[in-house]
């Protein structure tokens, strides 16, 4: 089982990501007593792409996490998938378009059936649905990220002084 | 072979959409889904992207459709910020006294300090340094969703024919 460098560094930014949602709730053990700040300031970061409900989140010793529930199995489910796509390695999906149905119709059913009041989005739902998002994006997107952060002859481990790299981007 | 069509033009159209549906009170929401409303401007920018696609010029890659999403992120959060902030000194709070009512009525079991902190938080008036920390987390978060924008754009509007992309595999170690 090979893998490349750039999905290496791809799953370290997913790893990073997934440690920066579960910050809040680990600093207070690590620091009891005095880092409301600190704490503070990640849920301020956050806060523009989650609703951060109390209610509907994940709670590690009475502190909750960065982002909902759902939200954090979207990305957890992204991490998890993205890690078992090297024993997969020779699975691609044949239909991008009917993957990402197939992920996102019971997440949106379950969001805008609770909305209306014609269903109630419980944990597990949220857990189910949020899950399958995030591994199925694994699926599509981690290969064809790969293959973009190549196409810039981007050397992500070598400081690279031409910077030719951003004069690809924009041209 | 003609050269591939300038990317700032789509970027800059999917980086107003991301702004306007930041920025405008309710429909801001629809960022509550894992920011799909930056991810749509991404996405956007990359259908814009690859209508200016000829015949005759060469097809765009994923490269190019993360190029495009991302650059969409940054002129988002450009615009997107000064919107907000408009949108504040015009309308006022009207999405946290919104959401700040949706959770009274939703009669949670909420302490005086979070109140506190909460009504604190919707009286907090603008300021330099809270637009420049807003602008700071904006250029940061939209430019990486808006990157994953441009991505999922490209999955839906690969050119045909193009092979399922393969990780570059490692030199054998000799």
């Amino acid at each position: 089982m090979k893998v490349s460098k750039y999905y290496i560094l791809i799953m370290i930014l997913a790893l990073t990501w997934c440690l920066l949602i579960i910050a809040p709730a680990v600093i207070p053990q690590l620091y009891p007593g005095g880092q409301e700040a600190s704490v503070n300031s990640f849920y301020r970061i956050f806060s523009p792409i989650c609703h951060q409900l109390d209610s509907h989140s994940f709670h590690l010793s009475g502190q909750k996490l960065a982002v909902c529930a759902r939200c954090s199995c979207v990305y957890f489910g992204f991490l998890l998938g993205g890690l078992m796509l090297p024993f997969v390695a020779h699975y691609r999906s044949k239909s991008d378009i009917k993957l990402w149905l197939f992920a996102s119709v019971p997440m949106a059913a379950d969001v805008m059936l609770d909305l209306l009041g014609i269903h109630e989005a419980t944990t597990l739902t949220r857990i189910l649905t949020g899950s399958l998002f995030g591994l199925s994006a694994s699926v599509i997107l981690v290969p064809i990220a790969e293959e973009a952060i190549n196409s810039f002859h981007f050397s992500p481990f070598t400081f690279r002084r031409s910077f030719s790299w951003i004069k690809n981007l924009i041209n | 072979m003609d050269q591939k069509p300038d990317k700032l033009i789509p970027a800059l159209y999917g980086g107003i959409i991301m702004a306007f549906v930041s920025a405008i009170p309710f429909l801001n929401f629809l960022n509550c889904f894992c920011c799909a409303g930056i991810m749509l401007g991404g996405f956007l920018g990359v259908f814009f992207y690859k209508n200016n696609f000829t015949p005759g010029t060469p097809p765009f890659t994923s490269g190019d459709c993360m190029a495009v999403g991302a650059l969409s992120g940054v002129m988002g959060a450009v615009f997107g910020t000064l919107l907000t902030f408009a949108s504040l000194l015009l309308f006022g709070n009207v999405m946290g006294e919104f959401m700040t009512e949706m959770i009274r009525n939703m009669e949670l079991e909420i302490p005086p300090e979070a109140w506190d902190a909460i009504d604190e938080s919707l009286s907090a008036g603008f300021t330099a340094f809270s637009f420049i920390l807003q602008l700071v987390s904006n250029l940061i978060l939209y430019t990486i969703f808006g990157l994953l924008g441009g991505l999922i754009g490209y999955s839906i509007y690969k050119p045909k024919g193009v092979p399922v992309p393969q990780a570059p595999m490692p030199p054998p170690v000799q």
